[in-house]
């Protein structure tokens, strides 16, 4: 009896060393792929490049009204 | 306006890195064709003579939110308010401010209304504490601006109030009553106010200011002149800006 269900008994056991086999991988490749929708913090990017300082003085004019009250004329 | 046109050109051509400004109530008064335009004219105008923003004044706003918004999308400069908030939003009325880039130098313009605007303008817009504005508003541009020009129309007084306690503000552009011949200056801060014109029949626009602010290279305000010119009959006028007024007269 023992020599009949030996060589079923052996295939099994292969069976099930196989399966705990795959289901280990599958289980260390799913944690090293990146998950389709990240629900964690993505790196950091780079920070902006400071502002060059201007090397030279800036002269601005301003020209400046008030009040013209929609006038076209006369109002100079 | 012809005359304005005139003088803007020449400053233009003598000057690279230059702002053109008006400190509010200047869409509408008490004559066509910017009444009966409900201030359409008055934009047209300002898109010809290449202005870059304007503060909205008590009678800017009086034209409403909805009329307001059809003239800024007909607008080619921007129409700036920090504490003038529509009150069924919540939201600004207008941009609070810009930010415009001359030789490396990022120059914000904030505009300011009165306060006193909410009683004459319509009932569906609130003007907030224009002093707790400015604080707020140029702490907030201060991250994002090397110079800081505060274009007003909250009054004389309030205006030196800001100049005195709210630091980082190279100049203020005043509007409102309260014309005068020589700039301000704060002595607490050094933050100079200039202010051109007072609104009376036959005056209103008669005076162009010019101030010329000197920059170091970390912002500071070295230096500055400012002179008010009066248009008088002595400018010639510039002929397509006068061809235009004729026109818009006739209508």
């Amino acid at each position: 009896m023992r020599r009949v269900l030996s060589p079923f008994l052996g295939s099994l056991a292969r069976a099930w060393r196989g399966l705990f086999l795959a289901l280990t991988l599958l289980a260390v490749a799913s944690a090293c792929m990146p998950a389709s929708t990240p629900d964690r913090p993505l790196p950091p990017t780079a920070a902006p490049a400071p502002r060059p300082t201007p090397a030279e003085p800036l002269t601005l004019t301003l020209l400046h009204t008030n009040d013209t009250w929609g006038y076209l004329w006369p109002c100079g | 306006m012809a005359r304005r046109a005139t003088k803007i050109a020449e400053a233009r051509s003598a000057n690279p890195n230059i702002l053109l400004l008006d400190a509010g109530d200047s869409l509408v008064g008490d004559q066509d064709p910017a009444r009966k335009t409900q201030g359409r004219t008055s934009v047209e105008l300002m898109n010809r003579l290449g202005y870059d923003a304007m503060a909205l004044g008590p009678k800017d706003l009086a034209l409403g939110p909805q009329v307001l918004r059809t003239r800024m999308a007909e607008a080619q400069f921007a129409f700036l308010s920090a504490n003038a908030i529509e009150k069924t939003t919540g939201k600004p009325v207008a941009t609070p401010y810009i930010v415009r880039e001359f030789a490396g130098y990022r120059v914000a313009i904030i505009g300011l209304s009165a306060a006193e605007s909410a009683a004459e303008s319509v009932a569906t817009i609130v003007v907030q504490d224009p002093l707790a504005a400015a604080q707020a508003v140029v702490a907030e541009a201060s991250g994002q601006a090397d110079v800081i020009i505060l274009l007003s129309h909250a009054g004389p007084d309030v205006d030196q109030r800001i100049a005195d306690t709210v630091p980082g503000i190279a100049a203020i552009i005043s509007g409102g009553p309260g014309a005068q011949a020589a700039p301000i200056v704060s002595a607490v801060t050094g933050t100079p106010i200039y202010h051109v014109d007072t609104a009376s029949p036959g005056h209103a626009g008669r005076l162009l200011g010019e101030a010329a602010l000197v920059f170091s290279p970390d912002g500071t305000l070295e230096s500055q002149t400012w002179q008010p010119w009066t248009l008088g009959p002595e400018i010639v006028d510039d002929p397509d800006m006068a061809a235009w007024v004729t026109e818009q007269m006739g209508q």
